[in-house]
């Protein structure tokens, strides 16, 4: 058992290493002027630069500027990206950063307990849901998409971070800047929270 | 078994796998009640929907307006409007003729003469050359002080002209 552990751990290390070595190249290509390789860049992080804006910025019409920013930024910073160092996560702490400015320079416009433009429940609703379990489930998916969105800014990021990017406590608190204690202590807070509002809402049998 | 039942936090542990082995009391007890199975169970479903990845489709253009965007970038960061060469051809002008009123000629080309002569020598010695070149300019204090308020002046002009690089990629976009 011991040595199945060992095993999978120098594995797990080994693709690590593997990944990082990846985007090392990766970006020592664009940084000599490779514009095919910021698109490959591009299409690997888009989806995790626009769950963090999509959850922190409630403001549908700005997000995606604000993705372009956040990508731009990378782009213009990428030589100060350390070697080594997780790709994916700093391309998370630029857009977590990004969207906290853009939060404080907005905040007259983009107060939470304002409510804001609510989801469209066509993004919402997952296509392989059959139609019986359509009506509640969907019901249930628009009403907890709300509730995350009505939350602060770092309980969405942290949520975001933790179950949609399968982060650890240790690079979210690299991310956000704050103490892993502190991360988990958000990220347990903001799950019991929305489940006291979904038992709320409806009965355990429905959900 | 252990009679208590889970708190909310053990439960989170518990799904997030990181409840430690030495609460395998809590696990059996997790196992047999039902209350905390409910809840468990509430909890269950509550993750599965924070791992819907849903709702965060970006336009189909995005990709290409990005490249496009950073295209833009590039060229506006490398090109001047006429009206900013314009007033850096006048910042170069006036201090052009500045220079020109203050400096002392002869012995600047004596200076000169002398340094190219002991081109040969190492660095220190060049260090050395220039040292005495601003000494025996015989640089009056209030030359230093124009020199200075040239400097801040381009200095404050590069940063103009930056800044309004940086608004008009924003405008383009």
């Amino acid at each position: 058992m011991k040595k199945l552990q060992h095993f999978t751990y120098s594995n797990c290390l080994y693709y690590m290493e593997e990944i990082m070595a990846e985007s090392d190249s990766l970006i020592s290509r664009i940084l000599s002027g490779d514009t095919r390789a910021f698109r490959i860049l591009i299409e690997e992080n888009q989806r995790l630069v626009s769950h963090i804006v999509f959850r922190m910025v409630p403001n549908r019409s700005d997000r995606e500027d604000l993705c372009q920013e956040v990508l731009m930024k990378v782009y213009q910073n990428l030589s100060s990206f350390k070697y080594g160092s997780k790709l994916s996560s700093w391309i998370a702490k630029i857009a977590y950063n990004s969207c906290i400015d853009f939060l404080k320079k907005n905040k007259k416009h983009h107060l939470k307990i304002i409510p804001f433009e609510r989801a469209d429940p066509k993004d919402l609703i997952e296509k392989t849901l059959s139609p019986d379990e359509f009506t509640k489930r969907g019901e249930i998916r628009i009403y907890l998409k709300r509730e995350v969105e009505k939350m602060p800014p770092n309980f969405c990021a942290i949520l975001t971070l933790f179950h949609l990017e399968e982060m650890s406590y240790a690079e979210i608190s690299e991310i956000m800047q704050l103490p892993e204690g502190t991360v988990k202590s958000y990220l347990f807070r903001a799950r019991k929270l929305l489940k006291d509002r979904l038992t709320s809402k409806y009965q355990r049998e429905e959900i | 078994m252990t009679s208590r039942h889970l708190t909310d936090e053990e439960i989170q542990d518990y799904l997030d796998g990181n409840l430690q082995s030495e609460n395998r009391l809590l696990e059996e007890h997790l196992q047999t009640c039902q209350l905390c199975q409910n809840t468990l169970e509430e909890y269950n479903r509550l993750y599965e929907e924070l791992k819907v990845d849903e709702g965060f489709e970006l336009s189909p253009g995005f990709l290409e307006s990005v490249l496009s965007r950073l295209k833009k970038e590039k060229a506006s960061t490398s090109s001047l409007s006429l009206a900013e060469i314009l007033i850096l051809g006048m910042m170069a002008i006036v201090a052009l003729f500045t220079t020109i009123y203050f400096v002392n000629w002869a012995s600047f080309g004596q200076v000169i003469s002398r340094i190219l002569i002991s081109e040969a020598k190492t660095l220190l010695t060049i260090w050395g050359n220039s040292v005495k070149l601003l000494m025996e300019l015989n640089l009056s204090p209030d030359l230093l002080f124009l020199a200075g308020v040239i400097l801040l002046i381009i200095k404050l002009l590069d940063y103009l002209i930056i800044n309004r690089s940086h608004q008009l990629v924003k405008n383009h976009s």
